[in-house]
């Protein structure tokens, strides 16, 4: 549900902390959202602290959430850093909250040292790769224009014989739609069985998809269609983010009439950058520019508490508009049912405005998939095939792969 | 003698091969003859640059759009698990029944991946596993028995053209083509379209008059498949340099006879 002029306070509860430890990425992925990937500059533990301080003696924390490092590649930094930040983090955790601590990390810095530092502190680890290295290695590259499949692979391998838990994010451009068989392979291969799929998105400095082209909404069907058969009834079976989180959409059976998403309430995500700088909603809003919305800033650690920032006239604005679009999906569309408004940063993105509608990610990453789904239950494909979760948006929303 | 230009070899479109054409292509010095037929000669070697001009198409394409041009000889890759569900019969030596079924659910997955990626399959076709035992110089059987040498791949009287030929073996397999159509044959044999001969009577004419041309040898890794062209090709299969029985998955078009009885 989203917030009205009137009632800003209805926030929270905060599900996902995402903090940039640093904006810079090691490597240049041509589609990546991320702005400022060269910026070496790292977030201080006195900022760290001061986030931390702020989350927990806020009123919005009140059960279990994640804190997701990333929006930049987290490992450019050293372990010793993330000691100390989790030191801070239970210091600071004075209610004792259940936290869980994931790294979305593009795996071509794993070493033993990581592996130790994952398994000492139980965290949760996703690392992107876009399959076999003929795929992977067209847009996933180096700052030098090489690919990075072996890379990736030689941590992918650090993780498995460290028997570190870990999931991959793939994320799909055009070219990938083709190959559902040899992304499966792949995955088989690596004995990988816990995958997402992202698409390329209008998003940031991204101003264009390859999955705009036209044709690409049927590919990108039959393409979730053959792998959903693949992942299902094939030699390996796997999770996926997408065929779980839609199924569990089509299956609630929530107290409320519409499902909630944690990209349109305020403060259910809240996003850090390295300097302390926070923002809501889609964390993709962090580091993008905006002179309506004042960059999407709520406010800094060092200055504003989180109440203080939801109760200004800028924030009663962005959470005013991305309310209105969040009714006129309610208005308008037929899948609001499954999908509860979408997602701001791709509306802001695509069509210029939070009030507007339907966009390139909701009709290939919600319509497509809950068409591909229900096609499948109607052919007899029992739900438990399809492995749901526990209700819509109760993953963590991603913010995209590094 | 000089390669001409006839059919050209490429990745099919929407299909992915990381093996160049240097190692994948060999060309020799034609055939010889003896009583069986004419056979290729085993000086093979690899192209020059200007035969892979000839013999070599462009980039594979990608997208819904893209489709197998009529001239091309298309190389592509079946995903590993789809091999790994052929050896799921051939190991099965419990009941027919029981192998019958796994086989039928064999090709079915073969038939849904490769109508996924929009191969240009007949609206019938028929799909035969041959095992050959390791070193014959060659596969092929005529109806009485005998072996067959280079020759087309329709048999005279039969409609069941070869659509593809996939390796599901543990080796590299060899597929040995002629690189020309029988338009090609003929403008070479300087025969007018008054004078058309079936293919069978203008192959043995062009390796007659022409045993010095080159044919194509093409080697298939494990997964890997050769798709046809519509019109008939000459070729010929062997399995010399092989240690493994070659097995391979024949796809063949079928054609109902003309006075098929519903009945």
């Amino acid at each position: 549900m989203g917030v009205s002029h009137a009632d800003a306070r209805a926030c929270g509860p905060l599900e996902l902390l995402v903090i940039q430890p640093t904006p810079f990425c090691n490597l240049d992925c041509s589609y990546c959202y991320l702005p400022d990937r060269l910026n070496k500059k790292r977030m201080s533990l006195e900022v760290l602290e001061r986030v931390f301080q702020r989350v927990f003696e806020s009123d919005i924390v009140d059960g279990p959430f994640t804190v997701v490092w990333h929006a930049g590649e987290p490992m450019v930094l050293p372990p010793a850093f993330y000691r100390a930040a989790f030191d801070l983090a239970e210091r600071a955790n004075r209610r004792r909250i259940p936290v869980t601590h994931s790294f979305q990390t593009n795996g071509t810095l794993l070493d033993e040292e990581w592996c130790d530092l994952i398994k000492e502190n139980d965290l949760r680890v996703g690392v992107s790769v876009d399959g076999p290295a003929f795929l992977n290695d067209r847009h996933r590259k180096t700052r030098r224009g090489a690919g990075t499949h072996e890379r990736v692979m030689a941590g992918v391998a650090q993780l498995q014989r460290n028997q570190v838990p870990f999931h991959v994010i793939t994320v799909l451009t055009d070219e990938a739609l083709d190959y559902p068989d040899e992304i499966y392979a792949f995955y088989v291969a690596h004995g990988i069985d816990d995958v997402g799929f992202n698409i390329e998105e209008i998003e940031g400095p991204n101003e264009r998809s390859s999955l705009s082209a036209a044709g690409a909404e049927a590919r990108y069907r039959r393409f979730m269609s053959r792998f959903f058969d693949l992942a299902t009834f094939g030699n390996l079976r796997m999770r996926v983010r997408e065929f779980e989180s839609t199924l569990a959409s089509i299956m609630h059976d929530g107290a409320d009439d519409v499902p909630r998403t944690q990209e349109n309430t305020p403060l259910v995500i809240l996003s850090v950058n390295s300097d302390g700088d926070f923002s809501s909603f889609s964390p993709e809003l962090l580091g993008l520019s905006s002179a309506a919305y004042g960059d999407f800033l709520l406010g800094n650690v060092a200055t504003v508490s989180l109440r203080q920032a939801v109760d200004t006239a800028g924030f009663r604005k962005l959470a005013g508009d991305i309310s209105a679009g969040v009714d006129r999906c309610r208005l308008t569309c037929e899948y609001f049912g499954f999908c509860g408004g979408g997602a701001p940063v791709n509306k802001y993105s695509e069509n210029g405005s939070f009030d507007s509608t339907e966009t390139l990610f909701c009709r290939l990453n919600r319509k497509v998939l809950v068409d591909v789904i229900l096609d499948k239950l109607e052919h007899g494909v029992p739900p438990k095939a399809c492995d749901g979760s526990s209700g819509p948006g109760a993953r963590a929303a991603s913010p995209g792969s590094v | 003698m000089q390669l001409r230009a006839g059919f050209t070899f490429t990745v099919a479109a929407r299909f992915y091969s990381d093996r160049s054409w240097v190692e994948r292509l060999e060309i020799n010095g034609g055939v010889q003859s003896n009583l069986e037929g004419v056979f290729p000669r085993q000086d093979w070697r690899r192209l020059t640059s200007g035969e892979r001009a000839i013999l070599v198409a462009e980039e594979p394409r990608s997208g819904s759009a893209a489709a197998l041009a009529p001239a091309e000889v298309s190389v592509f890759t079946v995903p590993e698990h789809l091999r790994d569900g052929w050896w799921v019969v051939a190991e099965d030596v419990g009941s027919p029944e029981g192998n019958a079924a796994e086989y039928e659910r064999f090709v079915v997955a073969t038939l849904e991946f490769l109508n996924f990626k929009a191969l240009p399959l007949p609206e019938r076709c028929r799909f035969d596993l041959v095992a050959r035992a390791p070193g014959q110089d060659a596969t092929r059987i005529d109806d009485a028995g005998r072996r067959l040498g280079v020759s087309p791949d329709s048999r005279s009287g039969s409609h069941d053209r070869l659509v593809a030929a996939i390796n599901l073996g543990d080796e590299l397999s060899h597929l040995t083509v002629l690189n020309l159509g029988l338009r090609e044959m003929r403008a070479m044999l300087d025969e007018s379209s008054a004078e058309a001969r079936a293919i069978d009577e203008t192959s043995r004419l062009f390796f007659s008059d022409f045993p010095t041309y080159p044919l194509v040898r093409v080697g298939l890794a494990p997964c890997e498949g050769l798709w046809l062209p519509e019109s008939a090709i000459v070729w010929h299969g062997d399995t010399r340099g092989k240690q493994e029985p070659d097995i391979v998955l024949l796809i063949r078009a079928e054609q109902l006879p003309l006075c098929a009885s519903t009945a």
